[in-house]
């Protein structure tokens, strides 16, 4: 429509014939895959439920620590190390863990200037 | 009133992925194209559109009939979606929409329809967001005065106000066009 086509009649209508010319949208294939694969995530989700996606996003952290493995190894891994940890925090008494450590655990009044000098050539 | 799409969107909620097909294939055009003349950008409006659709996915299977229009529900998160973007954009955007929509080009330009589309739809992406969207949906997708106010949520005499100054302000951006 160039300028000699538009019509030079009443305003509003020639704002309407005018308006047309604006370009039109069209939906690629490709949007429409996008969308349903938004759905697809959403049901899937939907259909797991909060445990069941728990599971999921606790398979996919086990898969990337230990690629290949099936996801047993990993959470018996884990589970194992837990389990030790919690035996040894349990069981261990604390004096018998502070002195294999061989060190002193020191009180350190911090309103207080140090009770050393330090070498400033070191 | 009775909702078209309300059985379908129950099916969509309940996973039923054909509902969602349909669902789609009956509103994305139309979703589309408002985004498209909302944002003046089809990339953008893909991605504003492809937003909305999730929103009815997460959403479906909460949608209760009867309120209003499922059709008139998604136009408005269409809508917002498109707000969403148009206030993130940076201001040399606007720039560079103002530099393609030069108010004199050459007469020989004018002449070739994709100039002219480009033309309109620099003028539509001028208006102040409210008034662009009054326009979109009276004019591009033919909604009636109360949809379009319901899609909005104003009054009608609010919607007629803003179509109104809409295409006044339309009228003078093109005046070279008729007059020149």
């Amino acid at each position: 429509m160039g300028r000699q086509d538009l019509p030079m009649g009443e305003d509003d209508a020639w704002l309407d014939r005018a308006l047309k010319f604006a370009p039109p949208a069209v939906a690629g294939p490709a949007l429409g895959a996008r969308i349903l694969a938004d759905f697809d995530a959403v049901a899937e989700r939907r259909r797991l439920g909060p445990a069941g996606l728990a599971g999921r996003i606790f398979a996919e952290i086990g898969a990337a620590l230990w690629p290949g493995a099936p996801a047993w190894q990993p959470a018996v891994a884990l589970a194992l190390s837990l389990a030790l940890g919690i035996a040894a925090g349990t069981f261990v008494p604390v004096s018998e863990a502070s002195a294999e450590n061989g060190e002193q655990a020191a009180a350190v009044a911090l309103d207080q200037p140090p009770a050393f000098e330090i070498d400033e050539t070191s | 009133m009775i909702d078209p799409d309300t059985e379908l969107v129950a099916r969509a909620g309940r996973g039923d992925r054909a509902a969602a097909q349909a669902l789609m294939s009956r509103h994305l055009p139309k979703m589309l194209s408002v985004a498209r003349r909302m944002l003046g950008s089809q990339a953008e409006a893909e991605d504003a559109v492809q937003d909305a659709f999730l929103k009815l996915w997460t959403h479906a299977s909460r949608w209760r009939p009867g309120r209003a229009l499922f059709e008139t529900w998604l136009y408005r998160v269409t809508l917002n979606k498109c707000y969403d973007r148009l206030r993130k954009r940076p201001t040399a955007k606007l720039d560079e929409a103002n530099e393609v929509a030069d108010p004199a080009p050459a007469a020989d330009t004018m002449l070739e329809g994709a100039a002219l589309a480009r033309e309109i739809e620099a003028a539509l992406g001028e208006l102040p967001e409210r008034q662009r969207a009054a326009i979109v949906l009276c004019h591009y997708q033919e909604c009636g005065n109360i949809e379009a106010a319901e899609i909005l949520g104003i009054s009608v005499e609010a919607l007629e106000s803003l179509l109104a100054r809409g295409r006044r302000t339309l009228r003078a951006r093109l005046a070279h066009l008729r007059d020149g």
